[in-house]
């Protein structure tokens, strides 16, 4: 083998490691594999030895068995105590979950001052999913004062890390100028792209831009072709305003809409 | 392959009556439909039967294919839900009169909440389901928008369950708007817990608290 000497010794003590390694690797992976066959008991049985043993990543996966009451009767409690293990050891989904509980007071008396110190480690972590719920909290004052700056922060923080639901509210947060210079064109550019990603409230968002022509040139069709995409994935306020465009606009119009929305494919 | 009933039973965060409707749910999208009794077979054919029998048949298909992971199999539940019920409809109704003092975006909100809430609790406990029968074995009308269409469910692990889904039909589009089992609506119960919950909350408290429900993770490899 050419390339990359390295050092013998050190190649001794990564086999040593993997081998090491590999047994508690192997009952992981046979507890996902029975996961995702709906057999969560089988999954509870290998991943419990795990999670004894400190393993971040199986403790997590047990408390959402608890959560969801998979393989096991559903035991919120149970569920906030294993995510706490997991959060301790600084693994971003257990400590996401922990502070959804903790909103929710599910398991555990609702407490949004913690919830909100979780939620920042998870997104200091760089959980999208994290930066947007800790955006959130700051834009409803939960657990802090409100903050609409803070908010559009982490909002954005989520919405770059390609979070729909983020895209679609910094695109809110640009028109209604909440804690951000008021931007049309900024509004459209960030419904556009949670709506190419299939997300139907941007969609119909993005039609209204497309209709009101604000922050985009004004285009019935594209308007239609957006509504009708929302309307499809069953937005209800977007079926409403369907009737609304297609009492507007020619025949041959709303049928060049539902052909592009026809051949339309969400952007991966 | 049954699983033990063990797993719907016990401490759960749900009242009984709700985990008899998980189950009713289950088996009317994962059944294997049976056989009609002859007597059935006349009523069987009215657009609400049909609309609950095609339902069943799809949702089998979906937890069927193999090697298709269980996230994926949940997502494929959510659209048979969404398809299948008329969600707007359950969600109004279940927050009762304060749907009617809630703002337009609060309305807006709370709904997109509530449908995210509902399929996750459903698509959860169907995803990894593997297979009860359900046979229907009449439909009535219901008022003069509703079909209400009487299921018997046979389950290996208990006796059966009648289950009562009433379906509202307009313009040929037939929806689920409520599921009774042993005469308890699913819309009433769920009402009765929002109402005591908005005792202690407010709206926005709800709302919260169905997003914080929906925004928790899966499982990680």
């Amino acid at each position: 083998m050419t390339g990359v000497r390295v050092p013998r010794r050190l190649t001794a003590a990564l086999a040593l490691a993997l081998l090491a390694a590999s047994p508690a690797r192997a009952d992981f992976e046979a507890g996902w594999q029975a996961y995702q066959r709906g057999d969560f008991a089988a999954a509870l049985a290998a991943w419990r030895p795990l999670a004894a043993a400190g393993d971040a990543r199986a403790t997590y996966n047990l408390g959402v068995l608890y959560d969801e009451g998979k393989g096991v009767v559903r035991d919120d409690a149970k569920a906030v105590d294993l995510w706490r293990q997991a959060a301790d050891k600084g693994f971003a989904p257990a400590q996401h979950n922990l502070a959804n509980s903790l909103i929710a007071g599910d398991g555990v008396a609702a407490d949004y001052r913690e919830a909100l110190a979780w939620m920042h480690r998870a997104a200091d972590q760089g959980l999208a999913r994290s930066q947007y719920t800790l955006g959130k909290m700051y834009a409803y004052g939960l657990g802090v004062a409100r903050d609409p700056a803070q908010a559009v922060g982490w909002i954005r923080k989520a919405a770059d890390s390609g979070d729909v639901r983020a895209q679609y509210n910094l695109g809110k947060m640009y028109r209604d100028g909440e804690g951000v210079a008021h931007d049309l064109g900024q509004s459209a550019s960030w419904f556009r792209r949670a709506a190419e990603r299939g997300y139907a409230q941007a969609q119909a968002a993005l039609a209204r831009r497309y209709a009101a022509g604000e922050g985009v040139a004004r285009d019935p069709v594209q308007a239609m072709m957006w509504t009708v995409l929302a309307a499809r994935q069953g937005l209800e306020r977007a079926d409403a305003q369907r009737r609304a465009f297609a009492a507007q606009m020619s025949p041959d119009d709303i049928a060049q809409a539902e052909k592009l929305a026809d051949r339309w494919r969400p952007r991966p | 392959m049954a699983r033990p009933p063990r797993q719907w039973a016990g401490k759960s965060g749900l009242p009984d009556v709700h985990r008899r409707i998980v189950l009713a749910l289950i088996a009317v999208l994962a059944a294997v439909p049976g056989a009609p009794s002859a007597a059935a077979d006349t009523v069987a054919h009215g657009v609400a039967s049909q609309h609950i029998k095609k339902l069943g048949e799809e949702a089998i298909a979906s937890l069927r294919t193999p090697g298709l992971a269980l996230e994926a199999r949940e997502a494929r539940l959510r659209k048979l839900l969404v398809e299948g019920f008329d969600m707007a409809f359950i969600g109004r109704f279940v927050l009762g009169r304060h749907w009617r003092t809630a703002s337009p975006d609060q309305q807006s909100e709370y709904m997109q909440a509530f449908s995210e809430y509902i399929l996750k609790v459903y698509s959860s406990r169907l995803g990894g389901y593997a297979g009860e029968t359900l046979a229907v074995v009449s439909e009535r009308p219901a008022g003069d928008k509703d079909v209400i269409v009487n299921t018997r469910i046979d389950r290996p692990s208990g006796p059966p369950i009648e289950a009562a889904w009433r379906v509202r039909v307009a313009d040929n589009d037939p929806r689920i708007i409520d599921i009774a089992v042993s005469g308890v609506s699913m819309a009433v119960t769920q009402r009765d817990e929002f109402a005591s919950v908005l005792q202690r909350n407010s709206l926005n408290g709800l709302i919260e608290r169905l997003r914080a429900r929906t925004d928790k993770m899966a499982a990680s490899r």
